[in-house]
C-alpha cells in the first residue's frame, strides 16, 4: 500500500475527528442555542473543538486524535486488502478536501463576520481609556488596539468573509487559501506574541489551510516559480455517481443561509444594537463618565487626597451599563484569562477587568428612581468585595454615595464629574498636523 | 545581450488556438503563437512605462545631495535607509492636484495623467514614423527591472527597522503610566507593535524577504505577492489609525500589483478555468561582460542592502536606537516616583488631583529623559515621533502622541555636583523628519511651519545662561556620549552643527540638584524651574502593579 493511501486515509480520519463533535459539552451548547444570543452561541458552537484534558483544546488532544486515525488508517487498508476499496484515493482525498473547506468556511464566517460588522474587539469602556497603559496585559492590549480602529477591524473581517466565500466553490478553493495561509499564519504568530490562549485554535485552521495548499502546492510552485507550462488538475468528481449526491445541494444550501444569510444578519445586529462583552443592563441613567473624588469619609473621619493611601479612591467611573469601576492604590489580583470567552449572560461578561489592573469593577443593579446600589465586585478573585450605598444626585455634575462596604465600615463619598476630553477623541476632530494642539 | 528565450511560447491567453485538454487530463498545447501584441496594450504599455519610471525616480534635489554626501567609510544605518526612502512621481506642480491634496495621492493623479498624455504622443510619434514594433517584451523585461529594484530596495529599508526592533519601541515608564485614552490611536497601534518585540521582528523577517525575493526573476511572483499582502495590511492600518504613511505603504502595494499582471491570467486559467498556462515573461540572454556585470552590480546591491544594512541596524539597535536616546539616565534614579512633597518659592503645594501647578507623578527612565505629570492642558506634539534625529533631545517618541499632561525633559548630568541641566523635548514647530521621502515620508513640517505662529515666547533660562563653561567642559563632547562603533559620520557631522540647530529651537529649560537617599528609593530635586522659580520636590519611588509582560529584546544600551 502507498504512502499516500495511508496518509489519505489518514487524514480523513484525523479531520473528521477534529470536526465531529463527540463530546456532550458541545451538545448541550448546541440545544441551548437561542435565537436572541445566536450570534454567541453559534461561535462558541464553531468555535469548540476536541478537548479531553481541559476546558480547551491541547497539542495533547491533537497527539491523541493522530494516534486513533492512524490506528483507523491502519485497519482500513488491511480491510481493504480483504475486500476491494470502496472509495478510490482520489474520490477520498476529494471528500477530505469538502470536509476541511466547509470547517474552514465556517471558522472564517463567524469570526469575519463579527470583524466585518465590528464588535469582535469593541471600544475602550471608560474605565479603560482611565487606566495606566501598563496596566493591561498583553492578550488586553491586542484587543484594545483592534478595538480603537473598528475601520481596521472591518477589513480584517472582509479579507476573512470573502476567503470564505470562496471556499464554498471548489474552483475558488485556492484562490482563497492564498489568502487565508497567510492571514492565519500572522493571527497564529500574534496569538503568541500577545500570549493569547487562540494559539491552538488559529493553528487548527491552518492545519486545515494546509490539506487545501498541498493538493495545489506544486502545480503553484510550476506556474508561480519554475515558471513552466502548467496543467491544471485532471481530477474531476462526479457527483451523478456519488453516494452523497442529494445530500449535496441540501447541505450545501443549508450551509450557505446559516453561515452567511443569518449569521450575516445577526452579526449586524449586535453592531448595530449590542454588544458581544460588555454587559447588556442598563447603568445609572445619565451618570455615565468619570467623576473625581472631592470628598472621602471613611469611618466618619475625612480622608485628605495623598498620592500614597492606601485606599482612598481616586476616581470613579459610571459606565454607561450597570458598571462602576474605582481606581485607588489598592492591588488588584487581574483575571488572567487570555482568551476569547463569550457569554451571553451579563454576569459571565468578564471582558472589562480581565487582564487588567489598575481599578476594581463592580455591578449592581438599579430601576429608575431607585435611591439604593449595591456594588459586587465583578472579579471572581474578590467574591466579598461590595459596597451597600445610597446614592443621591444633587445635581447633573455631582454624585454623593453613602453606606457601608463589606467590613460594615460607614463611607460617604462625593463625586464630581470630571469634563474629561480623550485625546483619541480630540485628535480626529484637528487633526494630526494641528500645531500647538493643546489638551 | 545576444540571444533572447521566450519561455512563454504557447501558453499566452487569446492566441492559443486550440483547447487541447483531454479528459484523461494529459494537454496538447498548441505552439503556433505569435506575441504580437495588441494596439490597446502598447498603449497602455507606454503610459505604464512613463508612470513606473517616473515612480521609480527620487524626484527631490534633496535626495540625490544627500546621497552625494553619504561617508561610506563610516556609514550610519539611516544612510541606507534614506538611500531606499525617496518621494517619487512627477511633482512640478507641488504635490496637489488643481488645488487638491487627495489625501496625499494627487501626485499618483498627476503623474498618470502625464504619463498618459507622454504614452498617446509616443504611440502615435511611433506610427508616424513607423517604428512601431510588434511587441514590448525585452522593454517589458527592464521596466519589471527598474519597478523590482525600487520596490524590493524600499522595502528593505522599510524592513530592517522592524527586523531588528527599533521602529516601534517598547513604550516609556512615563507612558506605561499614562491613561490608555490620552494617547492618540496612531501611538497604540504603534505601541501595540513595540510591546512585542518577536513579532515585530516577524514582521521585519517578511518584509525584508518580500524586498529579497524581488530582486530574483523566478521568485518574483511569490515577492510580489508579500509585498501586496503585508504593505496592503499596512496601508489599512495607516488609514485606520491615522499613522500618516498610507501613501508610502499603498506605493508598495501598486508597484506589487504591477508586478503581479503577468501572473492574474495564467492563475485564474489553471486554478480556476482548469485550462493549462504559462506566465508570460521573457528573459533576455546576457553573454560575456554584460553577465559579468550583471553578476557584480547584483552582489553589491545584495552585500550592501543585506549583508551591511543588517549589520549597520544591529550597531542601531545595540547603541543608538533611533527613537529612544542613546544616552544612559543616572542609574539610581530609574523608576516611577510619586510626588511627596513639592514646594515652590518656598511654598508647599498639597497633593491635589485638580492641581494645575504641583507634579502630579515623576518618572527617571533608563536613559537621560526625566518626565512629569502635570494637570494643565500643554500643546502636544502629535507626531510619529520617528525621523533621524541623532540629539537625545529630539527623539520623542516617549513624549509624541502622549496627552494628560505628560511632560518630558531631557538631561544633561554633571555627577561631580549633581546637578540636572534639563530641556524640554516638546517644541512647538517638530523637525521634519525623513526629509528626502516627500509625500511618503512626515514632511508635513514645512506646511505647518508656513503656518506656524509668527511669535514664540522665549524661554526665561536662555541657552547661553543655561549650562556654565566650566561644567559644559566637564560634560565633554554629547557625540561621544554613544559606543565608539555607533559614532558614524552621520552623526558627528549633526554634533557639529549641534549648537547652531539648538540656536533656532525654542525649550523650557531648568536646573535642579538632586540627591538620591536609599539607592534611589527616595530623590530630593532642588532648583530653579523653567520660570525661574524655586523648586524643591521630595520623590518617593513606587512599585507599580503593571499587568503588561516587562520588555523583551529592548533596544539600546543603557548599562
Amino acid at each position: 500500500m502507498s504512502k499516500k493511501n495511508f496518509l489519505i486515509r489518514f487524514a480523513l480520519v484525523y479531520f473528521l475527528l477534529q470536526t465531529i463533535p463527540l463530546q456532550w459539552s458541545f451538545y448541550t451548547r448546541l440545544f441551548a442555542l437561542r435565537w436572541d444570543t445566536f450570534v454567541i452561541d453559534l461561535l462558541n458552537l464553531v468555535l469548540f473543538t476536541p478537548h479531553f484534558f481541559g476546558p480547551e483544546s491541547t497539542f495533547l488532544d491533537w497527539i491523541v486524535l493522530a494516534v486513533i486515525a492512524a490506528a483507523a488508517a491502519i485497519l482500513w487498508q488491511r480491510s481493504e486488502r480483504i475486500k476491494s476499496a470502496r472509495f478510490s484515493d482520489d474520490d477520498l482525498y476529494y471528500y477530505l478536501r469538502v470536509l476541511v473547506r466547509y470547517r474552514l468556511a465556517a471558522a472564517l464566517f463567524v469570526f469575519g463576520f463579527v470583524k466585518l460588522f465590528p464588535s469582535f474587539a469593541p471600544e475602550p469602556s471608560i474605565s479603560h481609556l482611565n487606566t495606566g497603559y501598563g496596566y493591561f496585559g498583553h492578550w488586553k492590549h491586542f484587543i484594545l488596539s483592534l478595538g480603537v480602529a473598528p475601520a481596521y477591524l472591518s477589513f480584517l473581517g472582509l479579507v476573512e468573509v470573502a476567503s470564505a466565500l470562496l471556499l464554498l466553490f471548489r474552483r475558488t478553493a485556492f484562490l482563497a487559501v492564498i489568502f487565508i495561509l497567510p492571514f492565519y499564519g500572522n493571527v497564529f504568530l500574534s496569538d503568541l506574541a500577545y500570549e493569547g490562549a487562540g494559539y491552538v485554535y488559529s493553528l487548527f485552521l491552518l492545519s486545515l489551510t494546509f490539506v487545501l495548499f498541498l493538493y495545489d502546492a506544486q502545480r503553484f510552485a510550476q506556474l508561480v516559480i519554475h515558471l513552466q507550462p502548467t496543467q491544471p488538475s485532471s481530477f474531476r468528481f462526479t457527483w451523478a455517481s456519488s453516494p452523497f449526491r442529494l445530500w449535496r445541494i441540501g447541505l450545501k444550501g443549508a450551509f450557505a443561509v446559516l453561515f452567511v444569510v443569518v449569521f450575516g444578519a445577526k452579526s449586524y445586529a449586535v453592531y448595530k444594537h449590542g454588544t458581544l462583552h460588555y454587559p447588556e443592563t442598563r447603568g445609572v441613567e445619565g451618570a455615565a463618565g468619570i467623576y473625581d473624588v472631592g470628598l472621602f469619609v471613611a469611618n466618619g473621619d475625612t480622608i485628605a487626597c495623598s498620592p500614597d493611601h492606601p485606599t482612598r479612591w481616586k476616581d470613579v467611573v459610571f459606565e454607561s451599563w450597570n458598571t462602576v469601576s474605582i481606581r485607588s492604590n489598592e492591588v488588584v489580583l487581574e483575571n488572567r484569562y487570555n482568551g476569547i470567552r463569550l457569554e451571553p449572560v451579563d454576569s459571565l461578561r468578564s471582558y472589562e477587568y480581565t487582564l487588567a489592573g489598575d481599578r476594581h469593577y463592580y455591578s449592581y443593579n438599579w430601576q429608575r428612581d431607585q435611591r439604593h446600589l449595591l456594588l459586587q465586585n465583578r472579579n471572581p478573585n474578590y467574591p466579598d468585595d461590595r459596597f451597600s450605598l445610597n446614592i443621591t444626585r444633587p445635581n447633573g455634575k455631582t454624585v454623593v454615595l453613602e453606606g457601608v462596604d463589606a467590613n460594615g465600615d460607614s463611607l460617604l463619598v462625593r463625586l464630581d464629574r470630571r469634563d474629561k476630553k480623550y485625546l483619541i477623541e480630540e485628535v480626529k476632530k484637528v487633526g494630526r498636523f494641528t500645531l500647538g494642539f493643546k489638551l | 545581450m545576444a540571444k533572447s528565450t521566450n519561455i512563454g511560447q504557447g501558453f499566452e491567453e487569446g492566441t492559443l488556438t486550440s483547447t487541447a485538454v483531454a479528459e484523461n487530463g494529459s494537454a496538447r498545447v498548441s505552439t503556433q503563437n505569435s506575441l504580437r501584441w495588441q494596439g490597446y496594450q502598447k498603449v497602455l504599455f507606454r503610459i505604464a512605462v512613463i508612470f513606473f519610471i517616473a515612480l521609480s525616480v527620487p524626484n527631490n534635489p534633496l535626495w540625490y545631495g544627500h546621497v552625494f554626501r553619504i561617508d561610506w567609510t563610516n556609514l550610519d544605518y539611516r544612510d541606507l535607509y534614506d538611500i531606499c526612502r525617496f518621494g517619487s512621481g512627477i511633482n512640478l506642480f507641488g504635490n496637489s492636484f488643481f488645488g487638491y491634496r487627495l489625501l496625499g495621492f494627487a501626485n499618483w493623479l498627476t503623474t498618470l495623467l502625464i504619463a498618459t498624455g507622454g504614452g498617446l504622443v509616443w504611440t502615435w510619434l511611433a506610427k508616424a514614423t513607423r517604428r512601431d514594433p510588434r511587441s514590448f517584451e525585452r522593454w517589458h523585461y527592464w521596466l519589471n527591472v527598474v519597478v523590482r529594484y525600487r520596490a524590493g530596495l524600499g522595502i528593505i529599508g522599510f524592513g530592517f527597522t522592524k527586523l531588528l526592533p527599533v521602529q516601534m519601541p517598547y513604550p516609556s515608564l512615563g507612558i506605561l503610566d499614562a491613561d490608555y485614552g490620552d494617547l492618540t490611536s496612531q501611538k497604540i497601534f504603534w505601541m501595540s507593535f513595540g510591546i512585542v518585540p518577536w513579532y515585530q521582528v516577524f514582521a521585519g523577517v517578511l518584509e525584508v524577504a518580500a524586498g529579497a525575493l524581488l530582486l530574483f526573476r523566478k521568485t518574483v511572483g511569490i515577492g510580489a505577492a508579500l509585498l501586496v499582502g503585508t504593505l496592503g495590511a499596512i496601508a489599512v492600518v495607516n488609514f485606520a489609525y491615522d499613522g500618516g504613511v498610507h501613501v508610502y505603504s499603498s506605493y508598495f502595494v501598486l508597484l506589487g500589483l504591477f508586478l503581479l499582471v503577468p501572473y492574474y491570467r495564467p492563475f485564474a486559467r489553471v486554478f480556476i478555468h482548469q485550462r493549462p498556462a504559462q506566465v508570460n515573461l521573457t528573459f533576455p540572454g546576457f553573454n560575456g561582460l554584460v553577465q559579468y556585470a550583471r553578476v557584480a552590480i547584483k552582489s553589491v546591491i545584495l552585500f550592501v542592502f543585506i549583508g551591511v544594512f543588517f549589520y549597520l541596524q544591529l550597531i542601531d539597535f545595540l547603541y543608538d536606537p533611533y527613537k529612544q536616546p542613546s544616552t544612559a539616565g543616572v542609574k539610581e534614579l530609574r523608576g516611577n516616583y510619586q510626588v511627596t512633597e513639592f514646594r515652590l518659592n518656598g511654598q508647599e503645594i498639597a497633593f491635589n488631583p485638580l492641581d494645575s501647578i504641583r507634579w502630579q507623578s515623576a518618572t527617571f527612565e533608563n536613559w537621560s529623559t526625566l518626565s512629569f505629570r502635570v494637570n494643565r492642558p500643554l500643546a502636544l506634539d502629535l507626531s510619529n515621533g520617528g525621523g533621524d534625529p541623532k540629539r537625545d533631545v529630539n527623539r520623542t517618541f516617549e513624549l509624541s502622541g502622549v496627552a494628560g499632561g505628560q511632560r518630558a525633559f531631557h538631561y544633561y548630568v554633571d555627577t561631580l555636583t549633581k546637578t540636572l541641566y534639563l530641556e524640554d523635548k516638546f517644541k512647538l514647530i517638530p523637525d521634519a523628519r525623513n526629509i528626502t521621502a516627500g509625500e511618503g515620508g512626515d514632511g508635513g513640517t514645512r506646511n505647518r511651519a508656513s503656518r506656524a505662529l509668527s511669535t514664540v515666547d522665549e524661554p526665561a533660562v536662555s541657552r547661553e545662561e543655561w549650562i556654565p563653561a566650566d561644567v559644559k567642559a566637564r560634560l565633554g563632547n554629547e557625540a561621544d556620549y554613544v559606543h565608539p562603533r555607533a559614532r558614524t559620520t552621520r552623526r558627528l557631522r549633526e554634533f557639529a552643527r549641534a549648537d547652531e540647530l539648538a540656536a533656532r529651537e525654542t525649550r523650557e529649560r531648568f536646573i535642579v540638584q538632586y540627591q538620591v537617599h536609599n539607592g534611589g528609593d527616595r530623590v530630593i530635586l532642588n532648583g530653579i524651574d523653567e520660570n525661574r522659580d524655586s523648586l524643591y520636590v521630595v520623590l518617593d519611588r513606587v512599585a507599580k502593579d503593571f499587568k503588561i509582560s516587562k520588555g523583551r529584546l529592548e533596544a539600546g544600551n543603557y548599562h
